[in-house]
């Protein structure tokens, strides 16, 4: 349904070309969940965007690939189709609920706004349509809600809010970026079972941005890890949790605390910082942090390439070698396998 | 760890075992309406909180935003003067101390602040930062060389380069900065570290470094941290003993295997079971309790028990009573809870018994 094919959106800025992403590929079919992960300023949001078609141009520019949604390519649709697609047919969910919400209009002022753009209804049905729609994310009282402003909507709330505008439309791609970041973990939890329920009741897709592992497990279908700009690691979720193929992502496992497993192994730090995404790294991007790292990494920079079946990762490490560092840095930080 | 645990923590008042207890801590700040600024409620961000920290030990405090854990922070370091209660550090009740005591207290308690972009001065050079506090204590006297060559010591401690001392916060990623937030709380050897979400504003991969960076700390200089932090996952990976907060009062409190182990109090165990687990296996198997609603205002807090509007065991009981922080079965295990969840029970399942020692006691 959603097809992205090595996508690149480059920023011209005065220092120089930010490759905020930098050949990206996916699909995307219906009812699926897929998670994009990776630190802040690895692309995932702008991966997003590029979809939405909402990063300015300028400064952004698509050098290459193209993003096939039902057989068009968004990177060459004209605007007024594009307004048609956007919150029609893909909608998105920010991270910010208090941010993303104008703050003098009433809630139901912009649900309805949504609505009435994207469908031929009238005044009164659009306003019947936004009560129901408060009402399925589970907001108490909808008729006086509506009436009411975001900031009288607590964050849990107002993300809530957000869903329900998102999903007037019955769009067929969900894109949610850290949709509960800024939220406390019970309302997390509260958000992403809502989340559940409406995709099985609608069969959205859901492209899910997040730097949680946690939530990636408990939602995803599949995985795509990124890092500087690319995927590095792409395959079902299972396949990346239990047997990652990028140093990386393993890494990124290792050195997290699990509520399973905390206190009994140490931490393992990935040294050092991202880099710039102007002046990349010779060689592999992730290779001055990467703890399996040889003198080749420095030289080559390795192609996303398929390692198992369905499963590909971007490293120059055969699986054995991988396998072999992973069982030595797991003993020097005491974790039984 | 737990050998300490012997005998009835409570029952010893001397100041052996503990190096700082807070009694009956509140803070309630003042709402103000109209035009003479009556006061027309309080916010109750902290309401009566007992916590003892022993010597050498990690103690975790967890909550969900709002809950008075930084407000708590504050208290013990006089930044705030508390509405009422007392703060002991060792053996001695610091409220009533003047300016030129209290300095002398501040060197043994210092915190780390939660965002590190916002805690450094960014118009003072790094070696200026971490000086600071050995200025203001007048030690390492005199010779500006000699300060120069702790705050480089106190660099390389923390991992960072020596020869940086004299670049600006801002040449410095967020975990680095954090680093110098921890060299300017370790400058003057003190005894007990407050770390006010230390971590949250880092990348995941960055979150381990600073992590690593506190144990080892804690081990070489013989430290004792108040951790405070809302993920829950790494208040268990670093604390010896966990407190939960809710609304301004501690509902739990025992060690860490104890706490992830047996959670007594519903609002514990449904924290616990909300938190997404990066494991997609043990993910599907879970059964996840979700706790309805949000956490009400601190200024008009529920009657009888806090939580009990979102609490899937309450009864009628609770809306009236305020259950107090009783001891469970194990030793130095606390929970406020009329109805606590036993040892094999949902939490979703009505309580039907008696309330919890509520009379009985």
């Amino acid at each position: 349904m959603l097809e992205v094919n090595n996508l690149k959106t480059h920023f011209k800025t005065h220092d120089g070309v930010v490759k905020a992403v930098d050949g990206v590929s996916f699909s995307l079919e219906p009812g699926e969940t897929m998670g994009i992960v990776g630190e802040s300023g690895s692309g995932k949001s702008v991966t997003a965007l590029s979809i939405m078609q909402l990063n300015p141009k300028p400064p952004a520019e698509y050098p290459e690939g193209e993003i096939i949604f039902e057989d068009q390519n968004l990177l060459e649709t004209s605007d007024k189709r594009l307004q048609e697609i956007r919150g029609n047919d893909i909608a998105m969910i920010f991270q910010d609920p208090m941010t993303s919400l104008n703050p003098v209009f009433t809630v139901g002022n912009q649900i309805r706004e949504a609505i009435r753009i994207h469908q031929n209804l009238s005044k009164g049905e659009a306003q019947e349509k936004t009560i129901q729609v408060l009402r399925d994310v589970g907001i108490a009282n909808p008729e006086r809600r509506a009436k009411e402003y975001p900031h009288q909507f607590s964050g849990g709330m107002r993300q809530r809010a957000m869903i329900a505008m998102g999903l007037s439309c019955n769009p067929k791609v969900l894109i949610a970026d850290e949709p509960t970041t800024a939220l406390d973990v019970t309302i997390q939890a509260q958000i992403l079972e809502l989340m559940v329920e409406l995709q099985e009741k609608y069969g959205t897709a859901i492209i899910m941005i997040t730097h949680d592992l946690g939530v990636v497990s408990q939602l995803a279908d599949k995985v795509m890890v990124m890092y500087a700009g690319r995927a590095v690691e792409q395959a079902t979720t299972d396949e990346v949790f239990y047997d990652p193929l990028m140093p990386y992502s393993w890494s990124l496992l290792r050195s997290l605390p699990r509520l399973d497993t905390a206190g009994e192994v140490r931490l393992l730090p990935i040294e050092g910082t991202p880099p710039s995404l102007i002046f990349l790294p010779e060689g592999c991007n992730f290779s001055p942090r990467c703890p399996f790292v040889k003198d080749e990494c420095h030289e080559t920079d390795p192609a996303l390439e398929e390692k198992k079946p369905a499963h590909t990762a971007a490293c120059i490490l055969s699986i054995e070698e991988i396998e072999k560092n992973k069982h030595r840095v797991d003993e020097e930080l005491g974790v039984e396998t | 760890m737990t050998e300490k645990a012997n005998g009835s923590p409570e029952s010893n008042g001397h100041s052996g075992e503990y190096l700082l207890e807070t009694r009956n801590l509140k803070m309630h700040f003042p709402i103000k309406a109209g035009v003479f600024q009556r006061t027309v409620g309080h916010v109750k961000a902290v309401d009566g909180v007992d916590l003892s920290v022993r010597r050498g030990e990690t103690l975790g405090l967890v909550g969900e935003s709002g809950c008075g854990k930084s407000t708590f922070a504050r208290l013990v370091l006089r930044l705030l003067e508390p509405t009422e209660g007392e703060v002991i550090f060792d053996g001695e009740d610091i409220l009533g101390y003047d300016r030129k005591r209290m300095l002398s207290v501040r060197r043994n308690i210092q915190i780390v602040f939660q965002d590190p972009y916002a805690s450094l001065n960014p118009r003072m050079t790094v070696g200026n930062i971490v000086a600071e506090p050995l200025k203001t204590h007048d030690v390492s006297s005199g010779s500006s060389g000699e300060r120069k060559r702790r705050v480089q010591e106190l660099l390389e401690v923390v991992g960072l380069n020596p020869e940086h001392y004299n670049r600006y916060p801002h040449e410095f990623s967020g975990g680095q900065r954090q680093r110098i937030g921890v060299a300017r709380a370790i400058a003057l050897n003190p005894r007990l570290i407050i770390c006010d979400e230390p971590v949250s504003a880092l990348d995941v991969s960055i979150q381990a470094q600073v992590i690593n960076l506190l144990q080892d700390l804690q081990k070489e200089f013989d430290l004792t941290y108040v951790f405070i932090a809302h993920d829950l996952s790494i208040v268990k990976h670093i604390s010896d003993r966990v407190a939960v907060m809710y609304l301004g009062k501690i509902v739990e409190i025992t060690d860490r295997p104890t706490l992830y182990g047996e959670p007594r109090h519903p609002y514990t165990a449904s924290l616990l079971s909300a938190i997404p687990i990066p494991d997609p296996q043990k993910e599907r198997e879970r059964e996840r309790v979700v706790i309805t609603g949000d956490v009400p205002s601190p200024a008009n807090p529920p009657s009888g028990c806090n939580f009990h509007n979102r609490c899937p065991r309450a009864q009628d009981y609770c809306t009236e009573h305020e259950p107090g922080l009783e001891e469970q079965e194990k030793v130095d295990h606390r929970a406020a809870c009329f109805f606590p969840v036993l040892e094999g029970q949902r939490i979703e399942e009505p309580a039907t018994s008696t309330p919890y020692s509520a009379e009985s006691s």
